[in-house]
């Protein structure tokens, strides 16, 4: 069975912009996201629903956002599913 | 990782799987890899007792110590360490006041099942003690 797998936009400087940020954050901040993307986008099978909310919402057709909370911050991780026909329905882009 | 690929999905738009970044952090720094140890520690605690984790990691992420939470709700050092070990249950007085310090309202839910429709579910805020 196929599952999915969350993986980083890569922009045209080759930058992975969500990757940057969280590098930037205070470690406790950095596991917090790393592992609430381990346990709600990597590893569920391609069919399964997305997480309900207030684990991730829809912002707008494909377009969904993690809602991450740590202390008093809440972080919106955005991420989508496969836009196009013919994309790998495996991988979500955050 | 569970089930998932760890290989790069190539060049183009995509970029490197998320798990093999966290894996990159972990390797990196020391203060990350005893962030994932305390976690991982709330994660199997949350298995047994969701209150009990839930505390340990709300006090965790505000940066408090047991003593400090202890003070403030005016309960113990002790106390405070057993009801995070899941080895005792607060009443709801001093529950009230704990998950105060940690920013939080006590509320009160409870559920009933109805045959053949969605279960029923009220949730309030947890009473106050009568006043002596």
């Amino acid at each position: 069975m196929p599952w999915t797998q969350a993986i980083y936009y890569r922009d045209a400087t080759n930058v992975e912009p969500v990757d940057a940020f969280i590098e930037a954050l205070p470690k406790k901040r950095a596991v917090k996201i790393d592992e609430f993307i381990e346990e709600h986008l990597n590893g569920q099978p391609i069919e399964a629903p997305p997480p309900e909310f207030p684990i991730s919402s829809q912002i707008e057709g494909e377009l969904r956002e993690l809602r991450v909370r740590f202390a008093r911050t809440r972080y919106r991780i955005l991420y989508a599913t496969p836009l196009r026909a013919g994309d790998d329905p495996r991988y979500l882009s955050i | 990782m569970s089930g998932n690929e760890n290989s790069s999905p190539g060049p183009g738009p995509r970029g490197r799987p998320v798990a093999a970044a966290a894996h990159s952090r972990s390797q990196r720094s020391e203060e990350y890899r005893e962030a994932q140890t305390e976690y991982a520690a709330i994660r199997e605690l949350r298995k047994r007792n969701w209150l009990a984790a839930h505390i340990r990691e709300r006090r965790y992420e505000l940066e408090l110590t047991q003593r400090e939470v202890a003070q403030q709700a005016g309960t113990s050092h002790s106390f405070i360490s057993r009801v995070e070990a899941g080895d005792h249950i607060p009443t709801i007085p001093v529950l009230k006041r704990i998950l105060a310090v940690l920013d939080e309202e006590l509320l009160i839910g409870v559920e009933r099942q109805v045959p053949d429709e969605e279960p029923e579910r009220e949730v309030a805020p947890a009473p106050e003690p009568a006043a002596a």
